[in-house]
């Protein structure tokens, strides 16, 4: 093996091809080894919330908008396919893709509306946005049955996105992180990343360079929101079970920064790691100690969180990077 | 239309903006300074109605005289939790700043979720929670109106700290020092000024002042491990209103939101009021994005990039 | 961070993730399971933790009895703070800890989510507490409530108001008015919805009808407005910190009115702990609390004061928590008369065994009977001979007042 110095930039495309390709069949294979369902619960959970912090990322990572307000695209994908499926009889697959697409416009209006804010008035902003959708659905009972939700059909059936067994839950989103994942990593090579980059470094400068930062962010912004709007409704079809409090408690927009955060902002696989992380120690404390003491877990959990944010701000994968020199060598010349 | 109901609404979400202005001068005060979103705001605010409640239960001191003991107490709370968790974060990554607030906030709710059990405590005083009526006002075609103590002695509490900070931070020394740091803090330090003394000085106060606030209406709430989340969204809000760092500014539009609270609430129906509020807040923060008394855009950017 | 230090953390994250993830052998084949779902953390936490003083207390008393059919019951306990975390923690009692039963979960809204996942996997749910009228409305098979629902204790309240309060103001069900208020989640909005319904098919008039969120800070405009509206009775569908806080701004903007609240709310000892005095009057539906043991059968008689001793001498020796009455119903329920009849904790035979079942009034516990909805009704799997009674504070104590049967004292209107 060649010192690490030496490493070309064949080597490393081939190496970073090998080493995704080990990942993804690994993805791809342990599902049908692990055989107990709760680990695969856990499994399904990651790759929900890693797929979503990931289009979180998207926004805040590469456009620098720090979004407190996800929650309200979540709640629109899951609503929105789940009234269609229940009022008009259509398949959660189509459902899925309007919903994703209704909340691109809701993001692309309230992007238009809020990109002149920055910074902490842009996440506060979207805070109180997320707040009102909350508000709205509890409230209009007639559309969303308020907050004593709404039941999703529980018979197993392709066309109703709803199976008996737990690995097409897997599978499906294992395919959505992936995907996700894809779309960063695009993002992060293309034009669109490095307009997004520079505008997150200093807007004006590359407003003066003819970015044209507008329409950069808003792109950000309607991908960001169609990928989170998705991942409502494959939480809907998981857990067959929809109420305001599920779907768009502010607490979910907390969570979803908290692991892109955790994990790294602005990396690709940061907000996938974060993820990968804290959904097994959230699920872990709270089985193992949930009912030793009221509340132990989730003072646990918060002395984790501080720690993980006091000695890596920069999160997970960025702290990784400077200790493994090789995976530097990969992933970035 | 019944004038005794106008202004009969009127004291009551003007008293109610005394309080949201009361809880959120600590707020701005951090939020100004030192540019972190504390989301742990509220739990100080629990803890200062923690404090206030176990003087009353064991010693029977009223919550008013208690506040004497509060100060202290709540300074040196502010203190550790500075060295703990804020200062090593400073000058690293804002968004990390800003979860470390959060991971703070669960690990306080559930410790005393822990140790003082979920109850719903409330202290029972009648000299604070009856009516006061004045009135009527034939003149002014104006019937009875009510007016709660607790209230009055918390709106008037706001009043004067707002005022008296206003000063501090505009004639004395150490106030100067303070602005100059929350303007630009490179400067600052390049002047020569000790920022941490400064940071420590600003998260001790903002600390004890909402932890006063929390002790100041103990007579009105009850106070549970998780009274902080339902009263911090909302502190938000009228901070970023105001204009982060605007004490001044905190107060005004903290009485503005009472008001639109309680009319829309009655008008439009208690459930919609958030809606309206929050409504209200997305629309000032768009035509005038640096909140009403905020610094203007350009110099708010300087201000943010130099911390970054 | 050094070498050293690091290697430090790894090895502490190593042993600690072992630890966590580490399944736990059970030694024990020889005992009944019994997975149990509750708010113990996070807002909910009041009631959960006192609903799960019910059923633990329930557990002991049968242990000490020597358990079920010769088994000791073990519980498998979950923490769930939210909704998310009910659904994932009852996928976690089915498929990790394997049990086949479970007792929960106090919350309608934690309920509504726990229960779809233990239908999707056939495992028998016995809620003690929630009582949406969603949660048996979904047709679902495994689903059981052991106490009433939020259309039963919302029609007493407003027959109680109608028949029981209006003659005593000098009121007929024309003259009356009435007021309805409540909060805006599941709990709230279902009993709502019984209360409007009810009001409606008796032909009452109601004022004013006022839908509010429980986390609201100040609720002084909707106070003025059910002042202009003058109500005689307000109905109120209400938690314990918007009870509280209701009250105090009805006091302080000198608004006066009967109110009937519910044990979630009024009829919570935070309550009067609140009030001191000025409580006295104030009336709570839903849980029948300080039942007049004295007037029970005789074997129902002895379990309650069993369980009101043991409930004593583990809390300071206050007096149970209406909340604890129902976890302690609920589970007694299970463990003496749908265990042994079933035989066994297969899901399949604990629901034939439930349907089964049929305890008149007086003779299951407490003084309910035991009665489930057939699959098909439209309350399927409801215990239809639970019953709700209306409480009221008098001299500090929460006194049941109606049914008449099991009353400990009489209605006192305040002057």
């Amino acid at each position: 093996m060649k010192p690490l110095n030496e490493i070309t930039k064949g080597d490393r495309l081939h190496l970073r091809f090998v080493v995704s390709a080990v990942a993804v069949v690994l993805a791809l294979v342990l599902p049908l080894l692990i055989g107990n369902d709760f680990y695969l619960d856990g499994l399904i959970l990651i790759f929900m919330w890693g797929t979503y912090a990931a289009a979180w990322n998207i926004l805040a990572g590469y456009a620098g908008m720090v979004s407190l307000g996800h929650n309200a695209f979540f709640g629109i994908g899951a609503y929105t396919s789940t009234l269609l499926l229940l009022r008009f009889g259509l398949t959660p697959w189509a459902g899925m893709l309007v919903g994703g697409m209704l909340a691109s416009c809701v993001g692309l209006i309230l992007g238009i509306v809020c990109f002149r804010l920055r910074s902490h008035y842009f996440a506060l902003a979207t805070l109180a946005f997320g707040e009102v959708t909350y508000i709205v659905a509890v409230n209009w009972r007639s559309l969303t049955g308020g907050s004593e939700g709404l039941a999703l059909p529980i018979q197993p059936s392709f066309y109703l996105f709803s199976f008996s067994s737990k690995l097409p839950y897997v599978y499906i989103g294992l395919f959505f992180l992936l995907t996700v994942i894809g779309i960063s990593y695009a993002i992060q090579q293309s034009r669109l990343g490095y307009f997004l980059l520079a505008f997150r470094e200093n807007e004006d400068a590359a407003r003066a360079l003819g970015v044209r930062t507008g329409r950069v962010r808003l792109i950000a912004m309607v991908l960001s929101s169609f990928l989170s709007a998705i991942m409502g409704t494959f939480y809907a079809q998981y857990a067959v079970f929809i109420d305001p409090s599920s779907v768009i408690r502010i607490q979910l927009s907390v969570q979803v920064a908290l692991f892109a955060i955790v994990g790294g902002v602005g990396t690709v696989m940061g907000p996938v790691i974060g993820a990968m992380l804290f959904i097994p120690i959230t699920i872990a404390l709270r089985a193992k100690m949930g009912t030793a003491l009221p509340g132990l877990h989730m003072i646990v959990y918060g002395i984790i969180l501080v720690l993980v944010l006091l000695y890596m701000p920069q999160g997970i994968s960025t702290k990784l990077k400077e200790k493994v020199p090789l995976l530097t060598k990969i992933w970035r010349g | 239309m019944d004038h005794t109901l106008i202004v009969q609404l009127l004291i009551s979400g003007i008293l109610l903006g005394g309080i949201y202005a009361l809880g959120s001068i600590g707020l701005t005060l951090i939020f100004g300074v030192m540019k972190v979103v504390n989301f742990a705001h509220g739990e100080f605010f629990m803890l200062g109605m923690y404090l206030t409640y176990w003087l009353f239960h064991y010693f029977q001191i009223d919550p008013y005289l208690s506040t004497l003991i509060l100060v202290p107490a709540v300074f040196l709370i502010g203190l550790v939790t500075y060295y703990v968790f804020i200062r090593p974060t400073i000058g690293s990554s804002v968004l990390a700043q800003i979860f470390i607030t959060v991971g703070l906030s669960t690990i306080i709710q559930n410790t005393v979720l822990l140790f003082w059990s979920a109850d719903f405590r409330s202290i029972s005083l009648s000299y604070a929670t009856d009516a006061m009526v004045f009135g009527p006002f034939p003149a002014l075609g104006v019937d009875e109106v009510m007016v709660n103590p607790s209230r009055l002695i918390a709106f008037s509490l706001a009043i004067c700290l707002s005022a008296a900070f206003y000063l501090f931070l505009r004639f004395s020394y150490t106030g100067k020092i303070i602005r100059a740091t929350s303007q630009d803090r490179s400067a600052a330090l390049l002047m020569g000024i000790n920022i941490d003394k400064i940071y420590k000085l600003t998260f001790a106060m903002g600390i004890v002042l909402t932890g006063l606030a929390g002790g100041l209406i103990l007579p009105i709430y009850s106070v549970h491990p998780f009274v902080g989340f339902d009263l911090v969204l909302i502190m938000f809000v009228v901070v970023v209103l105001g204009g982060m760092g605007s004490v001044v500014g905190a107060v005004i539009s903290g009485l503005i939101i009472g008001v639109v609270e309680v009319f829309s609430s009655y008008w439009l129906g208690q459930e919609n009021k958030q809606v309206i509020y929050f409504l209200v807040f997305i629309a000032v923060l768009v035509l005038r994005p640096s909140g009403l008394f905020g610094l203007k855009e350009e110099e708010e950017v300087e201000r943010i990039e130099a911390i970054e | 961070m050094s070498k050293k230090t690091l290697y430090r953390c790894a090895a502490v994250t190593a042993v600690f993730a072992i630890w966590l993830t580490g399944s736990v052998l059970y030694a024990q084949e020889n005992v009944w399971r019994i997975g149990t779902i509750m708010p113990l953390s996070g807002p909910l936490a009041k009631n959960g933790i006192k609903n799960f003083d019910g059923v633990k207390i329930a557990t002991d008393m049968v242990n000490d009895e020597g358990g079920v059919l010769g088994k000791k019951v073990v519980l498998v306990s979950a923490d769930a703070p939210d909704p998310q975390a009910a659904a994932s923690e009852a996928n976690r009692l089915i498929t990790n800890e394997k049990v086949t039963a479970i007792i929960g979960t106090q919350a309608s809204t934690l309920s509504m989510a726990a229960t779809v996942v233990a239908e999707k996997a056939q495992v028998f749910y016995l809620e003690n507490e929630g009582i949406s009228a969603g949660i048996t409305g979904r047709g679902f098979k495994y689903t059981f409530r052991t106490t009433f629902d939020s259309d039963m204790m919302a029609y007493q309240m407003v027959d109680f108001a109608a028949e029981g309060i209006a003659p005593k103001i000098k009121k007929n069900a024309k003259t009356l008015r009435l007021a309805i208020v409540h909060e805006d989640s599941a709990f709230g909005t279902a009993t709502g919805k019984g209360l409007t319904d009810r009001a409606k098919a008796l032909g009452l008039n109601v004022v004013a009808a006022e839908v509010y969120s429980a986390k609201s800070v100040d609720l002084s405009g909707m106070v003025m407005k059910l002042r202009q509206a003058k109500p005689d009775i307000i109905l109120a569908a209400q938690y314990i910190n918007d009870s509280i806080l209701f009250h105090r701004q009805a006091k302080e903007l000198k608004f006066k009115a009967i109110v009937i609240g519910t044990t979630a709310g009024q009829g919570n000892p935070d309550f009067v702990q609140a009030f001191g005095k000025d409580a006295d009057g104030v009336m709570a539906g839903g849980i029948p609390s300080e039942i007049s043991v004295e007037r029970l059968q005789a074997q129902q008689k002895k379990d309650a004061l069993e369980f009101v001793k043991r409930y004593k001498a583990s809390h300071n020796g206050e007096y149970p928590n209406p909340t604890s009455f129902v976890g302690f119903a609920g589970a007694w329920i299970l463990y003496k008369f749908i265990m042994p009849k079933a035989g066994s904790l297969d899901a399949e035979k604990l629901r034939e065994a439930a349907l089964s079942i049929d305890v008149p009034k007086g003779k299951g516990v407490l003084n309910w009977g035991i009665k489930f909805a057939k699959p098909g009704e439209k309350n399927a799997g409801q215990n239809l001979y639970a019953s709700a009674g209306i409480n009221q504070w008098q001299n500090g104590e929460l006194k049941l007042i109606y049914p008449k049967e099991i009353a400990s004292s009489d209605l006192t209107l305040p002057k």
